[in-house]
């Protein structure tokens, strides 16, 4: 009886062939537009029975709106950006190979995908040193400074 | 002669090369100087236990960092092993060899899945993504290679 095909009882949906189970969702593995590894998924969030994205289990824990999402198959989701959460622990080095330590912390305004600075740790003791993002030259597998860093 | 100019072997030794786009390829293990001219021709950077030595020559070398040496150009020997996946997260192979002509990429062959996986060739028109893994474009299927991988 439990493998049986469901009735339907439905105003909107005549077949449930192009339709997904969200127990089939969690555990899937998440990948950032890169292909760099974000998480694993462990819950959907809904608001009046739909679904506004995924609860995400990785570096830090993160929901991840629809709205992020590219494609998916049957084992993963590919997203269409690079989470900036994703950032906290790659090394920072400046333009002249100094390294100035890793990132502890990004600065958001808003909940959108986007930062305004990183706070940067020498040492896990040490202060942290915030970077503006315009200061940066490139934010992939580490960070590179467009100039010299200058400890004020 | 300017001695703030003036570096050691053993601030270019231990170090991390760099490439531009802030992958730690390895460290620095050896320094290349030609006998002759007495100039440095290149590197040589430990890649790890499970990837050969890489060297690199003198003009990709940007700069000689006082943490790390940067690189002015990314090798294209960093993307052996890299995992080749669908647009929609599908693991597809593993890129076992790299192509190039006259200085530029030309092709990638992959190896699909399993021990026995068949070999495919792909350019830079499938690929959607180059980053941790490489993600191929929709609907993009890999061609059997053609040439054999020496």
């Amino acid at each position: 009886m439990f493998f049986s095909k469901p009735e339907i009882i439905s105003k909107k949906l005549k077949s449930l062939e192009d339709t997904s189970k969200a127990k089939l969702e969690i555990g899937k593995t998440v990948y950032s537009k890169s292909g760099e590894y974000v998480g694993k998924v462990y819950d959907l969030i809904f608001r009046e029975h739909v679904i506004l994205g995924f609860m995400i289990s990785g570096k830090k824990n993160m929901f991840i709106g629809n709205e992020y999402i590219q494609s998916e198959s049957k084992e993963s989701i590919v997203l269409n950006i690079e989470p900036v959460i994703n950032l906290i622990g790659k090394q920072v080095f400046d333009s002249t190979g100094k390294r100035i330590g890793t990132v502890s912390r990004i600065g958001r305004k808003s909940n959108a995908n986007t930062y305004n600075e990183i706070f940067v740790k020498r040492a896990f003791y040490s202060f942290a040193v915030p970077i503006s993002k315009d200061k940066i030259s490139v934010a992939k597998k580490n960070i590179i400074l467009k100039n010299a860093h200058e400890p004020k | 002669m300017n001695q703030n100019n003036l570096i050691t072997s053993d601030d270019i030794l231990g170090k991390s090369a760099v490439d531009p786009e802030g992958s730690i390829l390895g460290v620095v293990s050896k320094v290349h100087i030609e006998k002759t001219d007495m100039k440095i021709v290149g590197i040589t950077v430990d890649m790890g236990v499970t990837k050969p030595d890489l060297f690199i020559g003198a003009n990709f070398i940007k700069e000689f960092g006082k943490d790390a040496i940067l690189l002015n150009r990314v090798p294209t020997d960093k993307f052996k092993g890299l995992k080749v996946m669908s647009h929609h997260g599908e693991y597809v192979g593993k890129v076992k060899d790299v192509i190039e002509e006259k200085g530029k990429l030309k092709e990638f062959i992959v190896s699909g899945k399993g021990i026995f996986g068949a070999k495919y060739s792909m350019t830079y028109k499938d690929i959607e993504q180059i980053g941790e893994r490489i993600v191929l474009k929709k609907d993009r299927k890999l061609n059997k290679a053609k040439e054999k991988i020496k």
